[in-house]
């Protein structure tokens, strides 16, 4: 656990440095807010449209697909809040010969990689897909309760930590795979994201469930919410994300005892 | 022209083919959105819901959805704002070729590879969902002129707007703004035969219908020879304008241009 503390005071560094950061460009807080507000009202529209002419899709009324946006738009504002900044950097550095750098601090390269910078300009989309949730749930007359929103919660943490192994040993590739787009593919998958698993079938559901575990991110969460999820599936993504973070740190390490440096 | 344009094209495409893994994993993407969305689409349908579209169109739509899109997408009106903003466009009123020659070159240019990788994925996915495209060779034949037109519209749109950096100093904001609301009025998402019948007047005159929607409702919607005739003058119409906007745009907008360092 000691070793563990220097790594938090790490991170409070790291996010007073975003604080300041931030401070200096006041209206990227006013543009990002403007987009996630445009991407939110599209998705709802979109959704809107569908729902004209039916009432339920798979067994999901109006509301409850609705609930399931707002929890789309908070875990899409994490990720772009705290992975994002991070992981559409990597390839950068080994673009340009920084990684060597990085590599050389007395701390773990992936912690290193993975959270220093962080986006606080998305910290408004968290709300706003908050604000959705609580309007849609109230309409989908959900019971709140303590149990279930901490139920829902620790299934999107899962579903977050899930999303950034996986994104994690895409990038990871990029020791070989200089100039792939890692980060398009990484979001066309996480769009699947924006619907309930259950409207796709047979091999794409399971593999979004999985493989590629979108799931967890919003579908189980919302799921909690109603009071209709199968509780055993929270146990199921724990140890999936256990699992993943896991093979993403031996993957990295491998990654960068193979890595020939771009200056060397 | 021609040859200039050419020579642009054909510079473009050596140029794409240093990046071949990012195309082929874009190419992806690009199928991966309209993708989705049949999918979806298609529960709602075997749902036993009356849609205005059956099973066979929306396999049409949405999987030709992703090769035009494809062909009628532009990524310049961000480059060419920076161009502008930082001064980089100052070498280029001395060539011999107007700056919007390489951009056409490097559009074409680009799509040519990236044909090359869609087409056979496009095929792929059309086998796997026994799609049964139509058969009509006139319905093929408006389609093909149709979309040229669509993917001048789209990138005169894009070039006009980008051209507003002569005077304005951030024009980025706007530029998502288009992508975004123009997505979705283009039916990037939904097909806007999918839309409440109250809109569909308001639909079929704005422009983002003329850069997507029209050459995939030409070939999917029955569109009666009025309706058809109306498109077309809609979308003939646009390129002109748009082509106007650009012309004044740039006489005056060069005159306003004070490049950095020049």
């Amino acid at each position: 656990m000691r070793r563990l503390v220097p790594y938090f005071r790490l991170y409070r560094q790291f996010a007073a440095t975003a604080l300041v950061r931030e401070a200096e460009y006041r209206f990227n807080f006013v543009v990002g807010m403007g987009q996630g507000l445009a991407q939110l009202t599209l998705a709802v529209l979109t959704f809107l449209l569908v729902y004209q002419y039916t009432d339920a899709v798979a067994g999901w009324s109006r509301a409850q697909v609705l609930m399931l946006v707002g929890i789309y738009r908070i875990v899409d504002a994490l990720i772009n809040l705290l992975i994002a900044p991070n992981l559409t950097s990597i390839s950068g550095y080994i673009q340009r010969g920084e990684m060597d750098f990085l590599l050389l601090q007395p701390v773990e390269s992936q912690f290193l990689v993975s959270l220093r910078k962080l986006e606080l300009a998305e910290a408004g989309n968290v709300l706003t897909g908050l604000v959705l949730l609580i309007y849609a749930g109230n309409q989908a007359h959900v019971r709140w309760s303590f149990v279930r929103a901490t139920e829902a919660a620790a299934f999107a943490f899962c579903g977050v930590l899930l999303l950034y192994a996986v994104w994690f040993l895409m990038v990871t590739l990029s020791f070989w795979l200089v100039k792939v787009g890692m980060d398009d593919l990484f979001y066309g998958v996480f769009d699947t994201a924006r619907y309930p698993v259950s409207f796709f079938k047979g091999i794409i559901r399971t593999l979004l469930t999985f493989a590629i575990p979108v799931a967890f991110a919003t579908t189980f969460p919302t799921q909690s919410l109603l009071g209709v999820v199968d509780h055993r599936l929270l146990l199921v993504g724990g140890v999936l994300a256990i699992v993943a973070l896991v093979a993403s740190h031996v993957f990295w390490n491998y990654a960068v005892q193979h890595y020939s440096s771009a200056s060397s | 022209m021609p040859r200039l344009i050419w020579r642009c094209v054909a510079m473009n495409v050596m140029l794409t083919i240093e990046y071949r893994g990012e195309f082929v994993i874009r190419m992806i993407n690009t199928l991966a959105g309209p993708l989705i969305s049949l999918l979806v689409w298609l529960t709602v349908s075997e749902q036993g819901v009356h849609l205005p579209y059956d099973r066979d169109q929306f396999i049409t739509y949405y999987l030709l959805l992703s090769l035009v899109s494809m062909l009628t997408a532009t990524w310049l009106g961000g480059y060419l704002a920076a161009t502008i903003r930082q001064g980089d466009l100052s070498p280029w009123l001395l060539r011999p070729a107007p700056y919007i020659v390489n951009q056409i070159g490097n559009n074409i240019g680009e799509k040519l590879i990236k044909l090359v990788f869609l087409c056979p994925m496009v095929g792929l996915v059309a086998v796997f969902f026994r799609a049964s495209l139509p058969t009509d060779p006139r319905a093929w034949l408006l389609f093909a002129l149709s979309l040229p037109l669509a993917a001048s519209v789209a990138f005169l749109l894009d070039f006009v707007i980008g051209s507003l950096a002569f005077w304005v100093q951030d024009v980025w904001g706007l530029i998502r703004v288009k992508e975004l609301v123009g997505g979705f009025l283009a039916g990037q998402w939904v097909p806007l035969a999918l839309f409440p019948a109250r809109f569909r007047g308001l639909l079929q005159i704005q422009p983002f219908r003329y850069t997507l929607s029209f050459p995939l409702e030409v070939l999917t919607g029955h569109l009666t020879p009025a309706a058809l005739t109306y498109g077309f003058a809609w979308q003939v119409g646009y390129c002109v304008l748009l082509w106007a906007c650009y012309r004044i745009i740039w006489r005056y907008g060069l005159r306003a241009y004070a490049a950095t360092g020049a």
